[in-house]
C-alpha cells in the first residue's frame, strides 16, 4: 500500500485496509506517500530536462473554499510550497467560504494568462461557467476534494482531472473504529460539515453504511446534525444533544477534528465521560487530539496531498505537453485512519508537518 | 390592559411592548416542554445558560450602542481578534507549556482587550470627527479587526490559557454537574453592571438622551459625541470579552469563530425590545432577549421530529413572529 489501481477511467490510491493495518504497513503507506511525491518529482525532472519549455517558470491559479479554515490553509501551504520546488508561480484566490465571492474572482481571471488551474469549489456548480471559459481557451483544470461539477460532466465542462480523497472511504473507517470500541451498541452522535457539500454527504453516507450494519446502535437525535463545519454551532449541538440521554452516550462521529475538540470539553466530568470520539481530518490538531486523547481516532483527509498533487499534476500535464485524453478522469488518494493503536501516529506527524506538506 | 395601567404604577411601568418579549420567552417555554420530553431539566437550563453567555455579554454592550441611536457591526469580528491575539500571544510568551505564570497569563489577558478598547475608541472618534455614519465606520473596522485577525494566526488554530478553558466550560457543581457555568456568572456580572450604569448613573441618562434626541441633548449641554465614543469603547470592549469566553469554550481560537455573533446579539437585543433608533430599551430587556433567542436555538434542536434541515427555517419564522408581534404592539402603545 498505498495500491494503485489504473482503470480505463480513473486512478486509485488507496490504502488497502484503512482499519486493521499493521504498524509495518501504515509505515509503509505513510513512506507511500512520500514516495510518490518523490517519484513525480524525478518524473518532473526529467520532464523538465527533455521538454521544449521544460525549464520555464509556470503560471498556475489557484483556489480552495476559503483560507480561514485550518485544512484549506494547510492545502494552501501545500501548493505554495511545492510551486516552489517544481517553478509554478501559484496565485491564489481566496473563496472566503461565500460561494458567490468566489465565483466573482474566478470569473475576474478567466482571460488571463495562466497555465492552468486548480480550484476547491466552494459548492459544486458553482464555477461550472468560469471553468468553461477556461476550456475554452485551451487551459487545464484540475478539480481539487469537492466536485466542481457533477461527476458525469467534468470532462464536458472542463475539468481535465479530479482529485480528493473517498470521503465516504473515510467516514467508514472513521466509522467502523468507532463500532468497534463501543461494542456495537449504544447511543452516537452524528455531527455533520455542510449539507450541501458533496464531501459531507459522502462522509454521511459513509458513517450510515457502518451504523447500519449495527441494530443495537441508535443515532441521538434522530441523525446527522449538520453544523456548516463551525465550531461554535456544533458546540452547541452537541451540549443539547448531551442532555437528550440519562444513560452515558457511546460515541460520537464528528465530520471533522475541529468540531470535535471544541466538543470533547464539554464531556469532562460530565456522564459522558467515557464517549469514544472519532472524526475526520488527521492533521496537527487532530493527530494532536488522538495523542492526547480526546480523540479516540481520525481518518487523514490528505489536504497536503490533494493540494500538492494537483500542482504536480497540472506542471506535469503543461510541461509534458499531454492530452486531455491521456490523463485519469479523477485520482482518489490514500486515507489512512490514524489511532494509538494504528502505529502510523508519528509518521503522520512528520508527513502533515507544514515544513514538509506531505500527506 | 389600559384600565390596569392606569390604575396601577406596575402596570404604568409596565406597557404592552415591556410584556410581550416575556409572553414569546414564557410561550417558547411551555411549547418546547411540551414538544422535547428533555428540555425542563436542569441540564438544558445550564446549557441555555452556557449558551448564553457569550451573546449576553456582546449583547450588553451593543445594548449601550443601539440605545444611543448608533451600530456597531464590527462586534463579532471585535471578538474574533481579541481571541486571536490573545492565542497569538500565548503562544508567543508561554508557549503551550504546562506552567502559566499568573502575570503573564494575566497580561495576555488583558493586552487583548486593551486593544479592543483601542478598536471601539478608533471607530467611535472617527465617527464623531467624520460626522460619518456608525453603520460605515464599523462596518470598516469589521473588516479591519478580521483581517488582522487572519494574518496575525495565518489561519492557524492557536491555543489559549487554561483559565479561560476553565470560565468557558466549567462552573458551581452539584452531584458532580456543572450547575452554574462560570461564564453565566460573568455575563450575569456584565448584565448587572451595564444595568446600574444605564439605569443609576448620569452617564447612563446621557445615553438615553442622546439616542432619544440627539440635538435636544446637545442642547442641555451633553457632549453626545463623547457619549458615542464611550458607548463604542463599551461595547467594543465587551465584544473582546466575549471572544475570549468563546474560545475558552472551544479551548483554542480559529477564525471561524464569531461569525454569527453579530446578528445574533443585534437579533437578541431588538427581540429584548430596545429600539433600533435609540432612546428606548435596557439591560434587562437585553438579558430577555438572550434568553429567548438560546431558548429557541436550544429548543429546536432538541425537538428530534424536526427535519434537520428545516431547524433554520423555524428559527427564522419564530424570530420574525416574535419582532412582529413586539412591533405591533410597540405601535399601540
Amino acid at each position: 500500500m498505498p495500491v494503485g489501481d489504473i482503470g480505463r477511467d480513473h486512478l486509485t490510491v488507496r490504502c488497502a485496509r484503512p482499519v486493521q493495518t499493521t504498524r509495518r504497513g501504515l509505515l509503509k503507506a505513510a513512506s507511500g506517500a512520500g514516495l510518490g511525491l518523490g517519484a513525480l518529482l524525478v518524473g518532473c525532472t526529467a520532464s523538465q530536462s527533455t521538454g521544449e519549455g521544460g525549464r520555464q517558470r509556470l503560471r498556475a491559479a489557484f483556489s480552495s473554499a476559503g483560507l480561514q479554515g485550518t485544512w484549506n490553509k494547510l492545502g494552501y501551504d501545500a501548493a505554495m510550497l511545492w510551486g516552489d520546488l517544481l517553478g509554478v508561480e501559484v496565485v491564489w484566490f481566496d473563496g472566503e467560504f461565500d460561494g458567490q465571492k468566489q465565483r466573482e474572482k474566478i470569473e475576474l481571471i478567466v482571460d488571463d494568462d495562466w497555465d492552468f488551474c486548480a480550484f476547491q469549489a466552494h459548492q459544486t456548480g458553482i464555477l461550472e461557467e468560469p471553468v468553461k471559459r477556461l476550456k475554452a481557451r485551451g487551459i487545464p483544470v484540475i478539480s481539487m476534494d469537492t466536485l466542481l461539477v457533477e461527476r458525469p460532466r467534468l470532462r464536458e465542462a472542463g475539468v481535465w482531472i479530479e482529485i480528493a480523497p473517498d470521503h465516504a472511504a473515510m467516514a467508514e473507517a472513521s466509522t467502523r473504529y468507532l463500532m468497534e470500541k463501543i461494542g456495537g451498541k449504544g447511543k452516537v452522535i452524528h455531527i455533520g460539515g455542510e449539507s450541501g457539500h458533496s464531501g459531507a454527504q459522502d462522509r454521511e453516507r459513509g458513517f450510515n453504511n457502518i451504523v447500519g450494519k449495527y441494530p443495537e446502535v441508535k443515532v441521538v437525535g434522530g441523525g446527522v446534525r449538520w453544523c456548516n463545519w463551525k465550531t461554535e454551532i456544533a458546540r452547541n449541538t452537541f451540549d443539547t444533544l448531551l442532555q437528550e440521554s440519562d444513560e452515558p452516550i457511546a460515541g460520537a462521529f464528528f465530520h471533522n477534528d475541529d468540531m470535535a475538540l471544541a466538543c470533547t470539553p464539554a464531556l469532562a466530568g460530565s456522564r459522558h465521560e467515557k464517549m469514544v470520539v472519532t472524526a475526520v481530518d488527521g492533521q496537527k490538531a487532530g493527530l494532536t487530539g488522538v495523542r492526547d486523547g480526546l480523540l479516540a481516532a481520525t481518518s487523514v483527509n490528505p489536504t497536503c496531498m490533494i493540494h500538492g498533487y494537483s500542482l504536480i499534476v497540472g506542471q506535469f500535464i503543461v510541461r509534458n505537453k499531454e492530452k486531455i485524453d491521456e490523463v485519469p478522469k479523477q485520482i482518489i488518494l490514500p486515507s489512512p485512519l490514524v489511532s494509538k493503536e494504528s502505529g502510523n501516529l508519528d509518521a503522520m506527524f512528520f508527513l502533515s508537518d507544514p515544513r514538509h506538506c506531505l500527506v | 390592559m389600559s384600565d390596569l395601567s392606569n390604575s396601577s404604577p406596575f402596570f404604568r411601568r409596565w406597557d404592552a411592548r415591556d410584556i410581550a418579549p416575556l409572553v414569546s420567552l414564557a410561550v417558547l417555554v411551555v411549547f418546547f416542554t411540551l414538544a422535547a420530553p428533555n428540555f425542563l431539566k436542569v441540564a438544558t437550563i445550564t446549557a441555555i445558560l452556557k449558551q448564553g453567555s457569550v451573546l449576553a455579554i456582546v449583547a450588553a454592550g451593543l445594548t449601550f450602542v443601539l440605545l444611543c441611536a448608533e451600530i456597531d457591526l464590527s462586534v463579532g469580528m471585535a471578538a474574533l481578534w481579541c481571541a486571536c491575539l490573545c492565542g497569538w500571544l500565548y503562544q508567543r510568551w508561554i508557549g503551550g507549556g504546562s506552567s502559566e505564570p499568573f502575570m503573564t497569563t494575566a497580561a495576555v489577558l488583558l493586552v487583548p482587550l486593551a486593544s479592543c478598547l483601542l478598536l471601539g475608541f478608533l471607530s467611535g472618534v472617527l465617527t464623531v470627527w467624520s460626522a460619518l455614519p456608525s453603520f460605515i465606520i464599523t462596518l470598516a473596522m469589521m473588516f479591519i479587526a478580521e483581517g488582522s485577525s487572519r494574518y496575525l494566526t495565518q489561519s492557524k488554530l492557536l491555543k489559549i490559557p487554561e483559565v479561560l478553558a476553565v470560565l468557558g466550560n466549567d462552573g458551581l457543581q452539584s452531584g458532580g454537574r456543572v450547575v452554574v457555568p462560570y461564564s453565566a456568572m460573568l455575563a450575569a456580572g456584565v448584565l448587572v453592571a451595564g444595568h446600574v450604569v444605564l439605569q443609576h448613573t448620569r452617564f447612563g441618562r446621557y445615553v438615553y438622551m442622546t439616542g432619544g434626541n440627539r440635538e435636544a441633548a446637545r442642547l442641555a449641554g451633553v457632549r453626545t459625541g463623547r457619549i458615542v465614543v464611550a458607548c463604542l469603547v463599551i461595547s467594543a470592549a465587551t465584544a473582546g470579552l466575549g471572544g475570549l469566553v468563546n474560545a475558552g469554550r472551544m479551548t483554542n481560537v480559529t477564525l471561524d469563530q464569531n461569525k454569527d455573533l453579530l446578528l445574533s446579539a443585534v437579533a437578541c437585543v431588538v427581540l429584548g425590545g430596545t429600539s433600533l433608533f435609540g432612546g428606548e430599551g435596557g439591560i434587562g430587556k437585553t438579558a430577555i432577549g438572550v434568553l429567548t433567542f438560546t431558548t429557541l436555538n436550544t429548543g429546536l434542536i432538541q425537538i428530534t421530529w424536526i427535519n434537520d434541515l428545516a431547524r433554520q427555517l423555524l428559527t427564522g419564522v419564530v424570530l420574525m413572529a416574535a419582532l412582529v408581534i413586539n412591533g405591533v404592539l410597540a405601535k399601540r402603545r
